[in-house]
């Protein structure tokens, strides 16, 4: 929707606002033609801070870098241009779950994965709902989740593991805790023992 | 030493190459394969001498089909005639045309006396050509080349496969949509010119029940104190009742109604035209779903009538998907909601769902409601695969289907046993048979009646083309046909069904 | 990307059958050398997705297939697949093969859609690949070493049936790619039209397949071609569209249905005879692969035809 009310900056007061505003570089008035002719220009004003005048033409060599740099920013061609993934915090938990998801689902099989490293090349996506899906295969919005942490934290197979996983190890500590507590009882026993 | 030429058909045009010469197949065939992977080495072994492009879509489409039934098109005969050299005086110089198929070779040394081969380096060659034709032919690109193909192939495959207009039916489902949609609108509509004139005429009202027939009313009586009996015989027209009509005039004598002003009643009136426009409307729009059920799934439609016919079709998404469900989703067809609320509590499944307009249910008992609507859902199961599948739809299966539902209701109310299945659906079948032939029968005499009209329009277009030859020019470039091909594209981007073009012109020729 | 090298002489070029497919994670013994520079983001060699075991949800066909196993899962990484123009999406419980869908908001047989947001507000598209309904999704979940079909290739589909798998093939292509899609049914052929409307890279060819010269005027030289037409002449199928179609050094990829060909003979007889006659047709088998936990007595086998020989 447009706004009808006419802002009074876009009220044409007859003179630019560029020649009152010289020195501030910040206000963008958009690209007009000297914009467009000086884009490629280094005399920009970023100019006076640099301590000596840019080379007007890459070496090949430096060339060459500047490729390959660009190139690692994309996966290339052959994956339709795929950016590097941001690497945020629930980003790399999100993949690190992945990563080790096997543990949580011991009745599935995963293919062994070779790489130490987090994957660079990534998306952060989710699956879109069809209207003509069954509604139990729908999440309802409520119960969708920003990252897949979120997800797996909810889910009531993984709780009842994890439960299980838990309980299962308090009671081997606890079994373990006795047994030594046992020996360390006897130990004193058999000492006292011996300084009767 | 022979003169070998090699004939190139393309999507955009038919080229003719010229081959170096050679003595020795078996060291020529070695040097071509060599060759054919690098375009300088491979432009020395062949060489361009003509390529004439297709002057339109349609006629490159004529082409590609003679092509592929290995006859010998006009185009491609005019195209030899004209570029390759005629045989000279001398024994020596054979002349030999490689092409790529045994069939077209024969149809074109038949007809035009050129020796032609198939076998030997001729493959070879062709391979290289088709690798590299874009690069040697100019103002071919890669691109242009396969816009060309992609025009040309969608144009083919619709021909094969042959839509038929006649029988899609997402217009039964868009027709029947709009009519749920009219039905809903002009009943609203009503209501507001009954609460609109009842100002002035209130007793009207209860004397003519009847949307339509009330807006018509309307009309015709206008200010109610201006109203004689003059009008007294428009009004019997439109209510159909003498009764009715003297009521209309001694109520709107005594009306209890308040007076209205022209300009009000201008307003009126023009809605209540608008209503009755739209009731008729509405009215042409269910002759016309009639006739296309018709055609689409005549079963269908004469076992549980058009408009459930027509619902059904529309839920269910197409006459496919229809035929696709089993009988017991057809069964609770539209009432998805009740099923699943009834399997979630556990309680009772619904009967019926969009079949249950159908008069046959309405006719049952209570107690007989759900076995009727299994069974009508399973005829309807059978008369909508029958629909869907069979090439020449008659709606004998229908009549047949609904005989049976018929006879099944009657069983239920008097215990008179109906004839058995298998006896009704092998009567079916052979009167469907009889029938189906008595079509086909029509059909071909319609299409000798065409061929003979066609023929007698082509004697009188040579004549006017004998005259006109003279004024034209063959000029086309490669540009000029790519841009024809452009348009057969966008044809086909188009959301519509397309219909292909060889129908449309027969169905014109025979209007 | 290091070419797998295949070399002719040191393992006599061909690789045996899959045949108990007890191993497929083991998947680097089987490759000669080299591949060295694959850089470090190809983590998962053969095939890369896992997960297989317990989800057989798709089996059933149908819709349900791509919803097998996927649960409630929401949320998903999106990462490149060892394959060119495919995709694998990852959520907690399983993986997902993917294509990008060329065109955005569209489904060809109702399949999943995965949205990502991209750069500047754009969104991308990715469409779930059913391995259960496609051979070729079956064979790179299986571990094939290369499909050949990349963005920008041309590819000859043979047997294209209703257009699922070309719908995919199309994605990978991308708008520079071409798929050529024969099919023979006109009922499946009208799927396969009506597919093709939405998507301008797929020229859709209804004819037989054994009669490529009906059809020479439609298609150009093509890359790879791919086959799956379940016929008992199903190499002389490929042979005679390779001769007329296929580049030198071009690639094919066909999927072999034992049961279809010889229903007597042992599926793995059957996949040796057909490999005997694509080698005498210059069709160059370099791989095999039984499609196992996907289909039953499938095979696809991948090769290459009228190899160029590179200049030493």
């Amino acid at each position: 929707m447009s706004r009808k009310i006419q802002l009074s900056a876009e009220l044409d007061t007859g003179c630019s606002i560029e020649t009152y505003d010289v020195l501030s570089s910040k206000v963008d008035l958009g690209k007009n033609a000297t914009d467009k002719l000086m884009s490629k220009s280094v005399l920009n004003s970023n100019f006076i801070n640099k301590s000596e005048v840019p080379a007007y033409e890459l070496s090949k060599r430096q060339e060459k870098l500047h490729r390959r740099e660009e190139r690692g920013k994309t996966k290339g061609k052959e994956w339709f241009n795929m950016n590097l993934g941001e690497m945020t915090e629930e980003a790399k938990n999100d993949l690190l779950l992945i990563k080790m998801r096997g543990g949580l689902h011991k009745d599935r099989f995963y293919k062994h994965n070779d790489s130490d490293e987090l994957p660079k090349f990534f998306q952060m996506g989710k699956v879109i709902d069809d209207p003509v899906d069954f509604y139990s295969d729908r999440v309802p919005k409520k119960q969708q989740k920003r990252t897949i942490l979120e997800e797996l934290i909810e889910d009531a197979k993984v709780k009842k593991f994890a439960k299980k996983h838990y309980s299962a190890i308090q009671t081997r500590e606890e079994h373990r805790r006795k047994k030594l507590s046992q020996i360390f009882k006897n130990k004193k026993q058999s000492k006292n023992k011996i300084k009767k | 030493m022979s003169h070998l030429y090699v004939l190139y058909e393309h999507a955009s045009g038919y080229a003719l190459f010229r081959v170096k010469e050679f003595e020795e197949i078996g060291a020529f065939l070695t040097q071509v394969e060599q060759s054919v992977l690098d375009l300088s080495k491979f432009n020395s072994v062949v060489k361009l001498i003509a390529f004439s492009p297709f002057v339109s879509g349609l006629n490159a489409l004529d082409n590609l089909n003679s092509i592929s039934e290995g006859v010998l098109h006009e185009d491609l005969k005019l195209f030899l005639d004209s570029n390759l050299p005629k045989p000279s005086g001398k024994k020596d110089s054979k002349l030999q045309l490689g092409v790529a198929d045994s069939k077209i070779s024969a149809a074109i040394n038949e007809t035009t006396g050129v020796s032609c081969t198939h076998v030997g380096a001729v493959p070879e060659v062709l391979r290289g050509i088709r690798l590299h034709f874009p690069n040697l032919v100019k103002g071919l690109t890669d691109k242009s080349q396969a816009k060309a193909q992609l025009g040309l192939g969608h144009a083919y495959s619709r021909s094969k496969v042959k839509f038929n207009v006649n029988r899609v039916d997402n217009m039964i489902i868009q027709a029947i949509n709009l009519i749920d949609q009219l039905d809903k609108d002009v009943n609203t509509f009503s209501m507001r010119i009954r609460e609109w004139y009842s100002y002035h005429f209130p007793e009207l009202v209860k004397i003519v029940p009847d949307n339509n027939m009330f807006a018509k009313v309307v009309k015709i009586v206008k200010n109610r104190k201006e109203l004689s009996d003059d009008a007294l015989e428009h009004l019997e027209e439109v209510v159909m009742d003498s009764a009715k009509a003297q009521a209309i005039i001694d109520a709107s004598k005594s009306s209890m109604g308040m007076d209205i002003s022209p300009i009000d009643l201008i307003n009126i009136q023009l809605f209540s035209s608008r209503v009755i426009d739209m009731f008729d409307y509405r009215k042409n729009l269910h002759e016309y779903l009639h006739s296309k059920i018709n055609q689409v799934a005549p079963n269908l439609s004469s076992l549980i009538g058009d408009q459930v016919a027509a619902r059904l079709i529309s839920h269910a998404g197409s006459l496919t998907n229809l035929a696709k469900c089993p009988a017991s989703t057809i069964q609770i067809l539209g009432a998805e909601k009740a099923l699943f609320r009834a399997l979630k509590t556990k309680s009772n499944t619904p009967k019926y769902g969009l079949i249950f307009h159908s008069s046959f249910i309405g006719r049952a008992g209570t107690t007989n409601k759900g076995r009727v609507s299994r069974y009508l859902a399973n005829k309807c199961a059978i008369a909508s695969r029958i629909d869907c599948f069979a090439e020449i739809p008659t709606n004998v299966f229908g009549d047949c289907l609904q005989k049976q539902v018929e006879d099944r209701l009657k069983f239920y109310e008097s215990g008179t046993l109906p004839p058995k299945n298998a006896e009704v659906m092998q009567e079916a079948v052979l009167k469907a048979e009889e029938t189906k032939n008595e079509i086909i029968k029509k059909d071909k005499k319609k299409k000798k009646k065409e061929k003979k009209n066609k023929k007698k329009e082509e004697k009188n277009d040579e004549e006017e083309m004998a005259v006109e030859e003279n004024g034209v020019t063959n000029g086309n470039g490669v540009e000029e046909h790519m841009e024809d091909m452009k348009l057969d594209e966008d044809q086909v981007d188009g959301e519509d069904e397309p219909q292909p073009k060889k129908k449309k012109k027969k169905n014109k020729k025979s209007e | 990307m290091g070419r797998p090298d295949f070399r002719g002489g040191s393992r006599g070029g061909f690789r045996g059958g899959r045949g108990g497919g007890g191993d497929r994670g083991g998947f680097r013994g089987g490759r000669g050398g080299g591949g060295g520079d694959r850089g470090g983001f190809n983590r998962t060699r053969g095939g890369g997705v896992g997960g297989r075991g317990a989800p057989r949800g798709g089996a059933r066909g149908g819709r349900g297939g791509a919803r097998g196993g996927m649960g409630a899962a929401k949320k998903v990484v999106v990462e490149p697949h060892r394959h060119a123009g495919v995709f694998v999406a990852r959520s907690k419980n399983d993986d997902l093969l993917l294509t990008r869908n060329l065109v955005p908001g569209d489904t060809v047989y109702n399949e999943k859609k995965i949205q990502v947001d991209g750069e500047n507000g754009e969104k991308i598209e990715y469409r779930v690949w059913n391995p259960f309904r496609s051979k070729l999704g079956a064979a790179i979940l299986g571990g094939v070493d290369q499909i050949h079909i990349k963005p920008g290739a041309k590819v000859l589909y043979l047997g294209a049936a209703s257009g699922t798998t070309v719908s995919h093939v199309s994605d990978i292509v991308g708008p520079e790619g071409l798929v050529y899609a024969v099919e023979f049914s006109h009922r499946s052929g009208r799927d396969l039209i009506n597919v093709a409307k939405k998507r301008t890279n797929i020229i859709p060819i209804i004819e037989d397949a054994r009669h490529p010269h009906k059809y020479r005027m439609l298609v150009g030289m093509v890359d790879v071609v791919f086959a799956d037409v379940a016929q008992p002449d199903q190499a002389r199928i490929v042979a005679l569209n390779s001769h007329n179609f296929l580049k030198n050094g071009g690639h094919f990829v066909i999927s072999i249905k034992a049961s279809c060909i010889d229903s007597t003979a042992t599926p793995e007889a059957v996949f040796a005879s057909e490999v005997k006659k694509l080698q005498s047709e210059k069709l160059k088998p370099k791989e095999q692969l039984t499609l196992e936990p996907y289909e039953r007595d499938h095979a696809v086998v991948v090769g290459v035809y009228r190899p160029i020989k590179q200049a030493a």
